[in-house]
């Protein structure tokens, strides 16, 4: 699963925050903007893994009692109406904000230390056009769950994407 | 037509959060839907869309303090994933073990020690969820008191000083940071002592279907001292210094909490069970909880603009002033509006884009009969108020939001309907300890009039 890449990125991520916080005794402001911008890293790129692991949280109160092709069915339905259109939006109109960012800020940004500002944004639209990836794969799952006959699930596809209880 | 919209976008976001898709997506989607109603009808031009990027990136960026709330997440997987958290546990359940429903008291223990230590209501409901939940319920408790213990638990830190949230609602409220900290001592101390005294109670009702693990009992005086400093007085020092070093100032929140991310770190490594998969792991479920918590915030942006941009606020203002109920019919149905609120998003929201909207009316309610020492007092008594009907609501079936968290951190046997049957009790003390500080805003307002005089 393409979500599987992120995994050494965060560690790396992780990695960078610790050595940004064992220097914590010369502290500057350097190491805050470091930490910050890590932080919204490990968060936007952890969202499609989280979203392929099926760990955002649901209120599974209705859910739970319905078959797994009517969940299946729900799924589809959020799929197309809302996660396919928020990430369109945050996708075209996120690369077009980062575009303005290296373009117009390029030079300000550099005087505040920032020369990569731009770089680091384009994790909203990268961390969002992976989650989309991850909602297809969750689509495709999902169609043949609901297309398998009766209900019963498909062979090696689990109802919906819940394949990780953590 | 356009003043309808975020009516509309209120009523949705009710009827969609139980089809069971996450409740991120629904939010995330209706913010992206409405707006482009709001663009097909006229009342947005299409070019406001590209701001919702903009603000997805001030969500997460802004927020001083978030940092600070993902490495206490890595400090609290650490201290569970290597078992340290449950070293503390076991010690408690030991120092309480004559106590009945003592795990269950040694978890409220446990919140109110680590919970201020986090400040974000999700963060401390997971962090508990995932060191006490395992044990409660391999002791035989049951899963409804299990959730109950540790939503009381894991909500009641945010109302306790240091909390991070006090912080914001001083600043509102235009209070000094020691003043808010210290009128919300006593109402949080009541609401403590109130869950203690419940959940003593329950467990003598109704022990545990299993005696008590003696398991880690040790045999030998060198035992104990191994067992107590080990799993009681290494993460104590550690929770102690990292809300020791918030408190008086040594370091920023966000410093405080990488030394507690490092010192996890170092007191699994102490325990000798640090190698590279257990990194790996604890990395990977940090950045599972993170994902989750923070695409809640990122989605509540995206809900929020087209519903700010179409006058929800407005509206909710201008609702207030026509009220003609006196101060304390607009004082409920403001305390009420931040309750509903609650439900759905977490404080930094409601404190920040919210309140402000409420602020106007609240300064001019009068209190002056009911409140002694003044205007100061009365709006010190209010932000006490809102603070405890936000931590209310947090967990008020079947929205609150911190009961979502705790079903996301809990092992597969616990259901959602187990958690609001827990939790029941638990609101009904909160309604207790409201209503007496209502009554009696003296509970807020002597300690810190006491300290820094009238």
């Amino acid at each position: 699963m393409s979500a599987l890449v992120f995994l050494p990125l965060m560690v790396l991520v992780r990695i960078w925050e610790i050595f940004t916080r064992n220097a914590l005794g010369q502290s500057s402001p350097w190491y805050g903007y470091v930490e910050g911008e890590a932080l919204v890293l490990l968060i936007l790129l952890s969202l499609a893994y989280a979203y392929s692991r099926d760990a955002h949280v649901r209120v599974d109160i209705v859910r739970e009692r319905l078959s797994p092709r009517a969940q299946a069915l729900i799924e589809i339905f959020g799929t197309l109406l809302f996660v396919l259109p928020f990430t369109a939006v945050v996708v075209f109109y996120g690369v077009q904000w980062v575009e303005a960012v290296a373009e117009f800020g390029g030079r300000s940004a550099l005087a505040l230390g920032q020369p990569l500002a731009w770089v680091i944004r384009a994790a909203l639209p990268l961390g969002f056009a992976l989650f989309a990836l991850a909602a297809l794969v969750a689509l495709v799952r999902n169609v043949k769950v609901v297309l398998t006959k009766d209900g019963e699930p498909a062979p090696r596809a689990p109802p919906v994407n819940r394949d990780a209880g953590e | 037509m356009v003043e309808a919209l975020p009516v509309m976008m209120l009523v949705c976001l009710a009827l969609l959060l139980f089809s069971g898709l996450p409740v991120a997506i629904v939010l995330a989607g209706l913010g992206i839907t409405f707006s482009l109603l709001g663009v097909a009808l006229g009342e947005m031009p299409l070019l406001a869309l590209y701001n919702v990027p903009i603000k997805m990136w001030g969500s997460i960026s802004q927020g001083l303090t978030y940092a600070a709330v993902v490495m206490l997440l890595f400090m609290g997987v650490a201290l569970e994933k290597s078992g340290v958290a449950r070293d503390l546990l076991t010690c408690m359940q030991l120092v309480f073990r004559r106590v009945p429903g003592g795990l269950g008291l040694a978890v409220i223990v446990m919140g109110v020690v680590l919970a201020p230590a986090a400040g974000l209501v999700g963060a401390s409901v997971v962090t508990l969820a995932l060191i006490a939940m395992p044990s409660l319920l391999s002791n035989g408790y049951r899963p409804e008191y299990a959730s109950g213990a540790i939503a009381a638990a894991g909500t009641v830190g945010v109302i306790l000083p240091p909390a991070v949230m006090l912080f914001f609602l001083a600043s509102q409220f235009q209070l000094t940071i020691g003043a808010m900290f210290l009128a919300t001592v006593i109402p949080g101390g009541l609401l403590v002592a109130a869950y203690a005294l419940y959940f003593v109670g329950a467990g003598w009702l109704r022990p545990p279907s299993k005696r008590a693990e003696d398991v880690m009992t040790p045999s030998t005086p060198v035992g104990w001292v191994q067992l107590l400093s080990r799993g009681l007085v290494a993460p104590l020092a550690l929770v102690g210094l990292v809300l020791a070093s918030i408190t008086f100032g040594w370091a920023t929140p966000r410093q405080s909490a990488a030394v507690g991310a490092a010192g996890g770190l170092v007191l699994v490594a102490l325990n000798g069970r640090l190698n590279w998969a257990m990194f790996v792991d604890i990395v990977r479920s940090t950045a599972l909880l993170c994902a989750m918590v923070f695409f809640i915030i990122i989605a509540a942006a995206v809900f929020s603009y087209p519903f700010v941009y179409f006058g929800g606020n407005d509206l909710i203002t201008s609702a207030l002033d026509s009220l003609e109920t006196g101060p304390w019919g607009k004082l409920a149905v403001i305390l009420g509006i931040i309750f509903v609120l609650g439900f759905f998003i977490d404080w930094i929201e409601i404190t920040i884009i919210f309140l402000p909207l409420f602020l106007p009316t609240l300064s001019t309610l009068e209190f002056a009969g009911h409140v002694a020492f003044g205007n100061d007092a009365t709006m010190l008594w209010m932000a006490t108020l809102v603070a405890l009907t936000l931590q209310t609501s947090f967990v008020t079936p079947p929205f609150g939001f911190a009961l979502f968290f705790l079903k996301g951190a809990s092992p597969e046997g616990v259901t959602l309907p187990h958690i609001y049957r827990g939790i029941i009790p638990v609101v009904a003390l909160q309604v207790v300890v409201i209503t007496l500080l209502l009554a009696l805003p003296m509970l807020a307002v002597e300690l810190p009039a006491r300290v820094f005089g009238e």
